[in-house]
């Protein structure tokens, strides 16, 4: 199974439905709300999502090496190979 | 101005601001009601209410275009996905906002 990286705010209603996809098909990812992590974390994580071409908008997944910005399901699912 | 009242505050004014450009709140009130009471949080904590979607910069300038209702500022990427990137807001035709999918900006730029 593919990496699985969210990018969050925790205003970001996308980013909870987001969050909640993963979570209700028991997909293994890790979740990064980026407007709670202090000042040195967001440098890390900002480099993470720009090296992706991403880092203004929200949610920004990484599945593997591909990168989704936005709540996307039908993208999700194909880069996952998993069944809509 | 305690929370419900400022959230009620922003909608009379976000309303003045859309209209004219053709949009209007979401149908879908959950996802409405939820992305104003983010916006009072952020305004309180920032003075102003930004996009509750977008990373806050501390550039000036960037940043001015994330304040909502930012649609002005993202007009055709916006029109071609009929919402904003939040989905506050959406075209005026829309009637069922659930079938409106989020399109990266990078992704619209590259048609």
């Amino acid at each position: 199974m593919k990496t699985v990286k969210v990018f969050a705010l925790s205003t970001c209603p996308w980013c909870k439905k987001t969050k909640q996809f993963f979570q209700d098909r028991k997909i293994p990812a890790e979740f990064f709300d980026y407007d709670l992590a202090g000042a040195r974390e967001q440098e890390e994580l900002l480099a993470e999502m720009e090296r992706f071409g991403g880092g203004n908008s929200f949610p920004l997944v990484l599945i593997g090496e591909e990168a989704v910005e936005g709540y996307d399901p039908d993208q999700f699912c194909d880069l996952l190979e998993i069944p809509k | 101005m305690n929370p419900a009242a400022r959230k009620k505050a922003l909608r009379y004014f976000f309303q003045k601001v859309v209209d004219p450009l053709g949009y209007k709140f979401t149908p879908d009130e959950e996802l409405a009601e939820f992305c104003l009471e983010q916006e009072v949080i952020l305004e309180r904590r920032y003075g102003v209410p930004f996009c509750p979607c977008k990373r806050i910069t501390a550039n000036r300038y960037e940043d001015m275009q994330i304040v909502c209702p930012c649609i002005p500022f993202h007009r055709e990427h916006f029109d071609a996905m009929k919402r904003c990137w939040c989905g506050l807001f959406v075209h005026k035709d829309v009637v069922d906002p659930a079938t409106l999918k989020q399109v990266s900006e990078k992704k619209f730029r590259k048609g």
